[in-house]
C-alpha cells in the first residue's frame, strides 16, 4: 500500500468536521423524541401524561397564533421586570458592596432575602396592587433584584486586578481607573448574573400567570389546558416556554462567554 | 526605596523575616532566591502594594514603572499595544505619551506591531509588552519580577539590551532566576533564602 493510499483509508470513513460535530446532536435529539414518544405512551389513571410528540406539533400548529400572543405577553412581563429588577439590583449592590467596608450587614440582609422563594412574594404584591400586571411584574422585579445585587457586589468586591494596580501605581485617577477596567473586568460577573436572572425572570412571571390568572400569558394558558384536560395543548404550551427560554439561554450566554473573552484577552474561536 | 528590618507574614507562615534592602538612585538590584523565597513579596512591599507585618518600608515613589510576575494579566487586552505601553503617561496626564511609548516599544520588542490588540498577543509579546510600558513610566524606578521569563532567546537578548539603554540612570530592581541577567545589565545581586537576606554581593 503507498503510503497515500493509507492517508485515503484512514481519512475515508471519518466524517468531515461539522458532520462529526452535528451527528451526536442528531442521535441525541432522536433519542429525546423516542424518549418523548415512549412517554406519551403511558398512562396515570387513563389518562396520559403528556402529549406525543405528533400530537404536540398538531397542537402546536393549530393555535400557534394565540400561542404566539400569550408567549409574547409572558416575555414582555419577564423582560419589564428584568428591566426594573436590574436597575434596582445594581442599586442594592452598588450599596451593599459600598458598605461592605464597615458592616457586613446589608450583604447578609441580601442574601437572607435571596434564600426565600421568589413567587412567595406574589400574594403580597396582589394584596398591595390587587390582580394586576403591576402585582405579577412586581413579583418578577423582586426575583431579579435579589440576583443581579448579588452578582453586582461580587463584581464590585473583586480584589484589585494586576491592571488596576499598575493603573493605581501610575497614580491614575478614580474615574481613570472606572473607566479603563470596571466596565470590562465586571461584565463577565454581570453577565452571569443577568442569565440567571433572565431565566428566573421568565420562570416567575409564568408562574405568577399560573397563581394569580392573566387574560394572556402562557402560565394561563397552561392553566386553562389543565382545566379543560386538554393534554396536547398543554404540552404544546410547556415546549414553546421551554424553546423560547432555551434560545434566549443561548443567546446570553454566547454574550457571556464573549465579553469574558474580552475581559481576559482570550481569543474565541 | 529601602525596607528596615522588614517582615512580612500570611495566615500560613512567615514569608520575609527581618529585610533590609537599599536601592539607592540608579543603581542597579537583582533579587535572586529559589521558588516561594519571598521575592515577588518584598517587590510588591518595595512598591507599596502589600502591606508589612512589621519594620520600615520607603516605598517606590509613584510613576515607577512595574513588571508584574504574571506580566501577561496586568495588560489591557481590550487596547492596542501602543496605548498598553502609553497607559503610565495617559494615566499621568504627561505629555508625548504615544511618542515614548512608541520608542520604548522600539527598544525592547522591535518586532511587536504597536496597533495590534493586546488580546492577540502570545505570552511572550505580552511580557516584552509589559517591559516597554515600565521603561515608559515617568518614574525614577523600575521594578520588573521576572520580566525576561516568557521570552525566546532572541527576544530576551534584545529586551535585555534595550531595557540597558532605555534605563537612563533610572534605578532598577528585578527578579531573576537567571544570574546572567544580571550580570549583563551590571546589577549589584542579592540573595534570599527562606525569607531572609543571606547574601549580598557586588
Amino acid at each position: 500500500m503507498t503510503p497515500a493510499a493509507a492517508t485515503f483509508e484512514l481519512r475515508s470513513p471519518t466524517p468531515s468536521r461539522p458532520a462529526r460535530r452535528l451527528l451526536p446532536t442528531v442521535v441525541f435529539a432522536a433519542a429525546a423524541v423516542a424518549l418523548w414518544w415512549a412517554v406519551s405512551l403511558g398512562a396515570i389513571a387513563g389518562r396520559p401524561l403528556i402529549a406525543g410528540p405528533f400530537e404536540t406539533l398538531v397542537a402546536l400548529a393549530a393555535v400557534a397564533g394565540p400561542l404566539a400572543l400569550d408567549l409574547a405577553c409572558t416575555l414582555a412581563r419577564a423582560a419589564t421586570g428584568l428591566l426594573l429588577g436590574t436597575v434596582l439590583g445594581l442599586l442594592l449592590g452598588l450599596a451593599a458592596a459600598a458598605a461592605a467596608r464597615s458592616t457586613e450587614a446589608p450583604e447578609g440582609a441580601l442574601e437572607l432575602l435571596r434564600s426565600i422563594p421568589p413567587v412567595v412574594w406574589l400574594p403580597l404584591f396582589l394584596l398591595g396592587l390587587g390582580y394586576t400586571d403591576a402585582a405579577r411584574i412586581a413579583t418578577v422585579t423582586a426575583a431579579v433584584s435579589l440576583i443581579m445585587a448579588a452578582a453586582v457586589t461580587t463584581a464590585a468586591k473583586a480584589p484589585a486586578s494586576l491592571r488596576v494596580e499598575q493603573l493605581r501605581l501610575a497614580r491614575a485617577s478614580p474615574l481613570q481607573l472606572l473607566r479603563w477596567t470596571q466596565p470590562w473586568e465586571s461584565l463577565p460577573a454581570l453577565l452571569v448574573g443577568l442569565r440567571i436572572a433572565t431565566a428566573m425572570a421568565i420562570i416567575v412571571a409564568t408562574v405568577a400567570e399560573m397563581l394569580a390568572g392573566a387574560p394572556h400569558g402562557i402560565g394561563s394558558r397552561i392553566v386553562d389546558a389543565q382545566v379543560a384536560q386538554d393534554t396536547p395543548q398543554l404540552t404544546a404550551a410547556i415546549a414553546a416556554l421551554g424553546l423560547a427560554g432555551f434560545a434566549l439561554g443561548r443567546g446570553l450566554r454566547w454574550a457571556e462567554l464573549t465579553a469574558r473573552a474580552l475581559a481576559s484577552g482570550e481569543r474565541r474561536s | 526605596m529601602a525596607a528596615r528590618r522588614l517582615g512580612f507574614e500570611r495566615p500560613s507562615g512567615v514569608v520575609l523575616a527581618d529585610i533590609t534592602l537599599t536601592v539607592g538612585e540608579g543603581e542597579r538590584v537583582a533579587l535572586i532566591g529559589e521558588n516561594g523565597a519571598g521575592k515577588s513579596t518584598l517587590l510588591r512591599l518595595l512598591l507599596g502594594l502589600e502591606r508589612p507585618s512589621r519594620g520600615i518600608v520607603h516605598p517606590a515613589p509613584r510613576g515607577c514603572g512595574y513588571v508584574p510576575q504574571a506580566a501577561g494579566e496586568s495588560l489591557f487586552p481590550w487596547f492596542t499595544v501602543l496605548k498598553n505601553v502609553a497607559l503610565p503617561r495617559l494615566a499621568a496626564n504627561l505629555p508625548g505619551a504615544a511618542e515614548v511609548a512608541w520608542s520604548c516599544l522600539r527598544e525592547v520588542a522591535p518586532a511587536i506591531d504597536p496597533g495590534r490588540r493586546a488580546a492577540a498577543l502570545s505570552g511572550g509579546e505580552r511580557q516584552a509588552v509589559a517591559l516597554a510600558r515600565a521603561l515608559a513610566a515617568a518614574g525614577p524606578a523600575i521594578v520588573a519580577d521576572e520580566p525576561f521569563a516568557a521570552l525566546a532567546v532572541e527576544a530576551k537578548r534584545a529586551a535585555l539590551q534595550g531595557l540597558d539603554r532605555a534605563l537612563c540612570g533610572r534605578a532598577l530592581l528585578m527578579v531573576t532566576h537567571d544570574e546572567a541577567e544580571a550580570h549583563a545589565l551590571g546589577a549589584r545581586i542579592v540573595r534570599l533564602a527562606h525569607g531572609a537576606l543571606v547574601e549580598a554581593c557586588a
